[in-house]
């Protein structure tokens, strides 16, 4: 290995590969905080660009692109409560409330470091230990899958704050919407009304940024401003550091991201669930989760960032993408005729390697970038409410009708923002239907194709190693939970 | 409406989508017999919940459940919006902002004529400098489009 990163990282030193890293870097940072604009789409765009390019800069761009899109989403995640990515989604249950109460900065800074040494972790992992990770991702079959997804259904039980049953009727409704469009076992139309825009489901986007975004919105018409203490000038914001004892939950983080953003199907947006669950649980101080703890945020920003690494695994030893950024980036690497294999690290080992720690740099580009900028981002939270609401207003719809260029996909933005509005006020949880909705394909096709596989016998999901050890970790981060809720309970009849 | 009655509301809710779906699952074909037995069980399981929020008792004293804090504002953010919405694909997608910003700022109360043309101003350059410009996205043209 050695005789390629040397090579490798002197070719990463001529000025127009870190100008492209950086370009690269900025272009994901705006286009992650954008909703409806992804980093899948930025890079299937900038593919044709790359081509008449060296393969180092071209993928270094990519690459640059990919790791500011993952760290971008937070941005309007944490200041207006719209997720710019899905895997963004987990970082607003503490980053807006931190934003509301005048401390936007800090929630910006924890997600710019924790995105950062996220993504160092899952690139070290890729570096070092890539083809003996890619074994360990193909044992993953449908089995594992389903009780991963149920490991992922068991941050319901963390992200619920009041009434249990509402929690879990909120996972379960969003569970339900999932199912709506073609089963992926049969081809069955279910629930669609013969709309055809439903054929492919309900499109996840315009619903994220409806409940979360459109919802807030009708929520802010009762304030004059998002942030309760607007007296937070620039230099104050600028002063804004990292909390102490963050380390052990981003680089819990960190691992979370590397593994799951490895398994194919899985994704950023899962692997953040996962992550909050796990530093919710572990916390001496849970209630505060949801309420501004800036562990929150550092939870789900170290994990979907520790996915770029992960999802590069498969790809560049297997040839199977872990997501879909993953996928347009297998395009970005044809095109320059490198095939993803073992190839990939001898014969052009030292433009593999050289990619790799190009990852390194655009980590750096967008910690430099995000922590510059961050107090500036963060004067939005100061804006009136009355000019906020409209703009937050356009940027949603366009953002809902940029997905598939389709009016239907924003008019399914407005009716989830209402009706997320008011399932929040009648105390049910927008986390847990939004978890049931990220998690509802991935359960029911591992379900389908398990009991498929095992002729119906249920017996597939506690007999595999992998399953039992999932069951039992999903088991452990709920106890706590349920032993804490009971408590209440009693504590409450007493 | 008293939080116990809300909870009753929604119960009900609750148990109506669960009825519809046993019934839309009922009319699946042989060859999707696994999904329909994936929506029993999700039907099942709602309704499992939605009784138990029916018949749990909510903790005293019943307090009221405040829907909407200042409704005159909220009532004008919602039919904007529905009408913003509707009135995109008829005038297009920049006319329609154009007039929606400075229409609901005002309606929200803001009197800065200064800031409410550049806020639409800056929000409309953005989004025409990274959605149009840079991403080719066709955004509704309405009238005035081909």
């Amino acid at each position: 290995m050695n005789e390629y990163i040397i090579p490798a990282f002197f070719s990463l030193l001529d000025p127009m590969v870190i100008l492209l890293i950086t370009a690269g870097a900025v272009a994901g940072i705006i286009v992650g905080a954008m909703p409806g604009l992804t980093a899948t789409m930025a890079v299937a765009l900038l593919i044709p660009v790359t081509f008449g390019m060296a393969p180092l800069l071209g993928l270094s761009l990519l690459g640059g692109v990919y790791c500011g899109g993952m760290y971008g989403g937070a941005i309007s995640s944490i200041l207006l409560s719209t997720p710019g990515t899905p895997a963004a989604a987990a970082t607003a249950f503490d980053g807006y409330p931190m934003a509301k109460q005048g401390k936007g900065g800090t929630a910006l800074t924890v997600a710019t470091w924790a995105s950062f040494w996220g993504g160092i972790i899952s690139t070290v992992a890729l570096l070092l230990m890539a083809p003996a990770l890619a074994k360990f991702s193909l044992r993953f079959g449908p089995p594992e899958y389903f009780v991963l997804a149920i490991m992922g259904l068991s941050s319901i039980v963390t992200l619920t704050k009041g009434s249990m049953v509402k929690g879990l009727l909120s996972g379960f409704l969003g569970l339900v919407i999932a199912t709506v469009g073609m089963d992926q076992i049969s081809g069955y139309m279910r629930f669609t009304f013969g709309q055809i825009d439903l054929f492919d489901g309900v499109t996840f986007m315009p619903a994220l940024i409806g409940l979360f975004s459109v919802s807030q919105i009708l929520n802010l018409t009762s304030q004059t401003h998002i942030s309760e203490n607007i007296d937070a000038t620039l230099s104050t914001i600028r002063r804004s550091k990292l909390p102490q004892g963050m380390t052990s939950t981003i680089c819990r983080g960190g691992i979370i991201g590397t593994i799951v953003g490895m398994l194919p199907g899985a994704g950023a947006t899962i692997s953040s669930f996962i992550s909050y669950n796990f530093a919710k649980q572990s916390a001496k101080d849970p209630e505060t989760f949801g309420k501004g703890n800036p562990k929150g945020v550092a939870a789900a920003e170290s994990a979907n960032n520790g996915c770029v690494g992960g999802s590069l695994i498969p790809l560049l030893t297997l040839g199977i993408p872990g997501n879909s950024v993953a996928a347009a980036l297998m395009g970005g690497l044809m095109i320059q005729g490198l095939i993803p294999g073992p190839e990939l690290f001898t014969r052009y080992g030292t433009l593999t390697y050289g990619f790799i720690l190009s990852l390194f740099i655009a980590n750096l580009a967008f910690l430099a970038l995000g922590l510059f900028l961050a107090p500036y981002f963060a004067r939005v939270t100061a804006t009136p409410n009355a000019l906020l609401i409209p703009g937050i207003a356009i940027l949603s719809v366009i953002g809902s009708y940029a997905i598939n260029n389709n009016m239907f996909d924003v008019w399914l933005m407005i009716g989830f923002g209402i009706a997320g509005y008011f399932l929040e006020k009648g105390g049910f949880s927008i986390g847990a239907l939004v978890l049931g909705l990220i998690l509802g394909p991935i359960a029911e096709l591992g379900f389908g194709q398990s009991l498929i596989i095992s002729q119906g016998s249920p017996m597939i999901f506690f007999e595999r190693p992998l399953c039992i050890l999932l069951w039992v970790i999903t088991l452990l981060l709920m106890l706590p939970a349920f032993s804490s809720h009971l408590k209440k309970t009693k504590n409450r009849v007493e | 409406m008293t939080r116990s009655s809300m909870n009753r509301f929604f119960a009900l809710g609750g148990l109506g989508l669960s009825a519809a779906l046993f019934m839309g699952a009922g009319g699946f074909p042989d060859r999707a017999a696994a999904a329909a037995r994936y929506v029993f069980f999700l039907a099942g399981v709602l309704a499992l919940l939605s009784l138990i929020l029916l018949v749990q008792k909510t903790p005293s004293p019943d307090s009221h459940v405040q829907w909407v804090r200042a409704p005159r504002n909220f009532l004008f953010a919602v039919f904007s919006i529905i009408g913003y919405g509707a009135a995109v694909p008829c005038l297009g997608f920049f006319p329609a902002s154009a007039v929606f910003m400075p229409l609901l700022a005002l309606l929200l109360g803001y009197r800065r004529p200064f800031y409410i043309v550049l806020g639409t101003a800056l929000i409309l350059s953005f989004v025409y400098l990274i959605f149009v410009y840079f991403l080719g996205v066709p955004v509704p043209t309405g009238i005035w489009g081909e």
